[in-house]
């Protein structure tokens, strides 16, 4: 997958172009002769250049159905270009994002081939998180330890669950087995957590608290987990 | 079982304890028969500021705010097998058409000092974006940006409420108007025209119309389209929401235009008088809704 970046200046919206370059990523200088779009999935746009430059990029790449993804120092600048173009583009794939995210959010969607990550969803980050967290403890309920169950294919092309536990020597959960769950969506724990405690400001509760003995306690500071992330999550714009 | 997920990764765990599986009959609202469970992450009053979780507000809807033990999640599985019989109230929430109507409400009752304003203005515009793309842009940008100003522009609410049912009809037709406006299905109702034309001037014969290989295989999307228009109307008359008359004329008109367009399809050898009038009456039809569309669309931009 390729993504086009729309910015006179990616260094001020700390967009890291070297690094992103070789897994995908094409800085455009507003201004100059824009690049054939059809080579890309994505066009990412700072919208004041957009403006400045008088190049209707964000129009053209939605009329070729790509997906385009709108930022500005301002937020309400780029929901509001956002806006404007859903009027005239209904069915166009468009979406507004904060500017400390960019990075992350274009470099998660080259490495998982996925424009969909352009966009982070905190929301359904965390409840994948929680939910994924909260198997663990069902599973706990079951057996006499906190684990993941799994299907894995036996010889016989037969599928059975498997539980792994999660349980360090001083019989409380942990961490780092913790991290290494994978999600629903195949995503490991940790990888998920580190983008959202790597934003400021973060969660004031982290998966440590989760560091306990016995599944009635999990629960327990599992609710407390979920009142923090959801809390963070609901609080962005 | 009525179950609901405020987010797949629900639905997913709760495999994990085998009490769930996609064997599992799911039933659909409008029409479902038994009890409506909803498990999820958040509080009840923040799903309560998303337009398709209106149901949860009603007596006869259950929430199950996780984490929960595994027996009190059985406990909810068996509630939801409890047969029910949906109110009236149940059935229009259980509709997009419906579940815009009730967040408007909410949101006009609420007050400058809400907290929940800005949140529930979002989500209505988020709601809005999806069911019916294009159509309320402007009055929800509007209504966010009143609330950014400590405002709650309740003008463009109010002609939302008075559009909402002709906007929710005008969308459920897209998939039809489609056939006169996006070039891909448009043109083989021209090109059928233009073979038409040219067997009537006697330019093309019937054996000219194998050889080159006119085929109205198109036909079976026109028809799958047709459904889900006509379904997507029923939906929305069955929640108790008066439709213009012109749209069951709409569907009669077209539906007829399918049918004798089948004829021609099973037998290109057959008179091409027939299949000349049903082209004419489909056009006609789609242009009649095009137009009352565009109609609606100027009346709501220009918020009479």
């Amino acid at each position: 997958m390729k993504i086009l970046l729309y910015d006179q200046d990616p260094d001020r919206h700390k967009i890291n172009v070297e690094e992103l370059k070789p897994i995908g990523l094409t800085a455009h200088t507003p201004g100059e002769e824009l690049p054939e779009l059809k080579y890309f999935s994505a066009v990412v746009i700072h919208t004041t250049d957009e403006k400045t430059y008088r190049q209707p990029v964000a129009s053209m790449a939605i009329q070729r159905n790509l997906q385009v993804v709108l930022y500005s120092g301002e937020y309400s600048l780029a929901t509001e270009r956002e806006a404007e173009l859903r009027t005239l583009y209904p069915r166009a794939q468009l979406s507004s994002v904060l500017v400390p995210d960019l990075q992350n959010n274009i470099k998660a969607a080259l490495l998982n081939n996925d424009a969909s990550e352009l966009t982070w969803n905190r929301l359904s980050d965390v409840q994948e998180i929680l939910s994924t967290l909260w198997a663990v403890g069902l599973v706990w309920e079951n057996h006499p330890q906190p684990g993941v169950s799994q299907k894995t294919d036996t010889a016989s092309g037969r599928w059975r669950s498997e539980i792994h536990s999660l349980l360090t020597q001083s019989e409380t959960l942990s961490w780092r087995d913790l991290g290494n769950v994978r999600t629903p969506k195949d995503r490991a724990l940790r990888d998920l957590s580190s983008r959202i405690y790597g934003r400021s400001p973060r969660p004031d509760k982290d998966f440590k608290v989760l560091l306990v003995s016995t599944h009635e306690e999990y629960y327990d500071k599992l609710s407390q987990l979920r009142e923090s992330l959801l809390a963070w999550a609901q609080a962005a714009p | 079982m009525t179950l609901f997920f405020e987010h797949e990764s629900i639905r997913r765990a709760l495999h994990a304890t085998g009490l769930f599986n996609d064997q599992l009959q799911i039933d659909e609202p409008p029409s479902s028969t038994t009890r409506p469970v909803f498990f999820g992450w958040s509080s009840k009053d923040v799903l309560l500021q998303q337009p398709q979780n209106a149901r949860l507000s009603l007596p006869e809807s259950v929430y199950v705010r996780l984490p929960q033990s595994l027996k009190t999640v059985q406990d909810y599985l068996d509630l939801s097998l409890q047969s029910f019989v949906p109110t009236e109230q149940y059935r229009v929430l259980s509709v997009p058409l419906g579940q815009l109507q009730s967040a408007i409400s909410r949101v006009q009752e609420l007050t400058i000092s809400d907290s929940n304003r800005l949140a529930s203005a979002l989500e209505l515009r988020r709601f809005a974006r999806e069911h019916w793309p294009g159509w309320y842009e402007e009055i929800f940008t509007e209504l966010i940006r009143s609330v950014h100003n400590d405002q709650i522009a309740t003008h463009g609410l109010k002609v939302v409420m008075g559009y909402a049912t002709g906007v929710a009809a005008s969308t459920a037709l897209r998939p039809l108007t489609d056939w006169r406006e996006l070039r891909s299905k448009a043109d083989f109702i021209g090109i059928l025209e233009d073979v038409i034309a040219y067997v009537e001037q006697g330019v093309f014969s019937d054996q000219d119309l194998q050889e080159i290989g006119v085929t109205l295989d198109w036909l079976g999307q026109l028809e799958t389209d047709f459904s889900a228009s006509e379904l997507a109307l029923r939906e929305i008359e069955g929640s108790g929401f008066q439709l213009e008359t012109s749209c069951n004329g709409w569907l009669t008109s077209i539906s007829d235009s399918i049918k004798r367009l089948r004829v021609l399809r099973m037998d290109l050898t057959s008179s091409m008088r027939p299949a000349q009038e049903a082209i004419t009456t489909l056009k006609l039809t789609l242009d009649e809704m095009i137009e009352s569309r565009d109609q609606l669309k100027d009346s709501l931009a220009r918020r009479d």
